[in-house]
Order: C-alpha cells, then structure tokens, then sequence
C-alpha cells in the first residue's frame, strides 16, 4: 500500500531535511524550506527529519489507498479532497480511494506534505504522475491515538494559522552576511535598491534584477554555499540548496539560514531587499528564531497531547 | 583570509591557487579526525570551507558568539595541516 502521485505538478520530490547520500537518480540536497519540512512532520507527530514530499510552483494530486495521516505546510495553497477544503498547517486523514487536490496559492513557491509514519521511494526521488510513495508505518502510541480521534471526523479543529507565521515568510526584508574584503560602496549599492525576483533555476539559483553592483572581477573559485549571494552580469544571484559546490562568480555574502525559509517561497516578480549585517548579528538572531521554532513545536505537541487526552476521557 | 561566510560557515580563501594534493590531504585529514564543532568541509581551487551549526555551539559553549570558537577550531585544523592564514 502506498500513496499514488496522480500528477506530479511541476516539479514533486521526496526530499530529506539534510542533504544525504545521493546517485544519478537521486538528488537528497535537502528540503528548500527546513521549516516547513520540519513543521509539516511535527504536525502529524513524527519525527522532525523524516523526508517529506516537496511540490514546488504546482503541485498536483495525491492518491490514498489506506488511512493516511497528513499534513502539509511551506506555500499556502489550497486544496480540496472532493468536497472538502484542506488547508494548510492542519492534521487530516484521507481515506482508501480519496484523492488530495491541490489548487492555486495565495502565497509562497513550495509545499511540504508529511505522512504519519513515514514515507520513502524505492527509485528515483524525483516523483512522475503514477509513481508509487511507500508508507514506512512507523507508528507510535501517539500516532495510534491520532488514528483514532480522527475516525470520526477525519480532522482536527485547529491548525497553526497563517498570523504565527507572518514573522518568518511575511517580509521582503533580508539578511545578508558581510565578507571583510568586499567595500562597502557595494552593501550601500544592494541595500539603496529593491530587487525583483526575475526567475528561478529550479532548487539551484534565484536570479534578481534591480541596481546594477560594479564589483571589479575577484577572478577566484569560491565555495557555492546555500544563501550565498553572488554578483553575475552586475545583478544578484542566489544560491539554492542544488547550486554547484563552486563558482567563479564574485560572492559578495551569504543570507543567514533563519531567513532561507523564506527566501525559497519567492515567485518570479517578488520583491527582494537587502540588508547587510555582520556575523556577530546574525547569530543572535538564529538563536531568537530558534527559541521561537521551538516554542513553536513545543506548543503544537501540548495541543496534540491535550486533544487525544480529552479523546480518552 | 578567514572569515564567517554567513551564519554557518567558515570560508579560508588563499588568492593564490591551492594544490590539489593540499585541497585533497585538507578533506582527508578532516574526515580522519574528531572535531568538536566543525561538521564538514568542501574546497575549491582558492577556498577551504568549514560547516558548522551555531545553535549547538552556544547552546554547549554558553556564547553569543559561535563564530569565533568555530574560527578558532578551523585555524587550528589550517595550522596542522600547515597553511597559513
């Protein structure tokens, strides 16, 4: 039993939350958006790394041919499972036979659905329409309990609402991280002008245009890192989590991971801005957005833990 | 030079090439010895690359300031494997 891809949508894969071993067929270069891989999986009382499937720009339809507890998180669209509305950041079970439809987003570029218990692929990662996802069925006690609170009405009445999320996804502000040997003439050029998200090499660059950066040619290979910002033809590229392990591009800084989330939600016509900060204030806040991360998933297992206590009593 | 190429990692870059045998003895060297906070390391032609996860250090270390301990651990390591900074 498994979860059939219907239609792939544009671009569906199995995707783990760090990057892993991968071969030809494989590509494990680790979800885009960790936040939502890690939130949709916290939602359904899994494991925080385990893979999930990541849809980007359109996502297609999911076939259930067992009871299956999901739920997915990252873009917001929205989807039916026939006359139902399913949403994002909340818990459902599907059915044998119900098929999960996604539609248009109001917001954000990828979606992220985990499968109470796991899933995993038996060839390539990269999901065509009719390809199989096997269900690994790692129940715990409390996926137990989960299974049977939903018996009856297939959803739970709460979920993380979009107000929770603002401070993450909702800001075109970002972060970038300062090299020492780059003048300041050109953080001045990158925060003075706002970018536009012009198109994007699927998981591997963002490509902006907006103020032109003359920076005189570094003429070195540099590390091609996730976040990092290299300057190509005087405009900003981004590298994603597929870009090559090095580049001949000039690399001006790097975006701190706190704001990659939001970053890889971005559609062509986006709007892009800079603002450079040292180290030293980048790390203070990670460790804000980590508290706030895990406050956040402390409150989702309170919630869940109090839903299936009131079920027993 | 060295420096924190964002809030993970951390970037030697030489302006001269590196060897080869130099690039390939660094990710060698790396894999074959304990680090404490260091993770993974890549190179290109003029860079060493340090991986490293920030949370973890100040939340062991009790800092503000992770990027100066993982500093000091890969200009050790750059030390050993005799590449000056």
């Amino acid at each position: 039993m498994s979860l059939i891809i219907k239609d792939s949508g544009m671009l569906t894969l199995l995707q783990t939350l760090d990057p892993g071993p991968s071969d030809q067929n494989n590509h494990y270069n680790g979800a885009c958006d960790r936040l939502a891989h890690r939130l949709a999986n916290q939602l359904v009382g899994n494991r925080v790394d385990q893979p999930t499937i990541e849809m980007t720009l359109r996502p297609g339809t999911i076939k259930f041919t067992e009871p299956t507890i999901i739920a997915f998180s990252g873009a917001e669209f929205m989807a039916k499972s026939g006359d139902r509305n399913i949403y994002v950041n909340r818990i459902y079970l599907f059915d044998k036979g119900d098929e999960l439809v996604f539609q248009e987003a109001t917001r954000g570029n990828r979606v992220y659905l985990a499968v109470a218990g796991g899933i995993k692929v038996e060839g390539s990662n990269i999901l065509k329409s009719g390809d199989e996802v096997l269900m690994c069925r790692e129940y715990t006690q409390q996926h137990d309990e989960l299974f049977n609170k939903l018996k009856r009405h297939n959803e739970v009445n709460w979920g993380v609402d979009t107000y929770a999320l603002v401070e993450v996804y909702i800001s075109d502000t970002y972060h970038l991280v300062k090299r020492p040997d780059i003048p300041d003439s050109v953080y001045e050029a990158l925060e003075a002008g706002e970018y536009t998200v012009q198109y994007e090499e699927y998981r591997i660059t963002l490509h902006l245009e907006g103020r032109r950066i003359n920076l005189s040619p570094q003429n070195m290979e540099h590390a091609g890192v996730r976040g990092g910002v290299y300057i190509s033809e005087e405009q900003p590229l981004l590298a994603l989590n597929d870009f090559d392990a090095s580049t001949k591009a000039s690399h001006v800084g790097t975006i701190p991971s706190y704001h990659l989330h939001k970053l890889v939600q971005k559609r062509p016509g986006s709007k892009i801005q800079f603002k450079c900060i040292s180290a030293e204030d980048a790390h203070a806040n990670l460790y804000a957005h980590h508290l706030w991360v895990k406050s956040l998933f402390k409150a989702i297992d309170y919630k869940l833990s109090k839903e299936l206590i009131k079920e027993k009593m | 030079m060295i420096f924190c190429n964002g809030d993970c990692h951390i970037t030697y870059q030489s302006e001269e090439a590196l060897d080869e045998a130099v690039r390939t003895q660094a990710v060698r060297s790396f894999e074959d010895r304990g680090h404490a906070y260091l993770t993974k390391v890549s190179t290109t032609e003029n860079t060493i690359t340090f991986q490293y996860s920030p949370v973890v250090i100040m939340e062991a270390e009790n800092t503000i300031e992770p990027g100066h301990k993982a500093m000091i651990e890969a200009e050790k390591f750059l030390e050993r494997m005799e590449i000056s900074i």
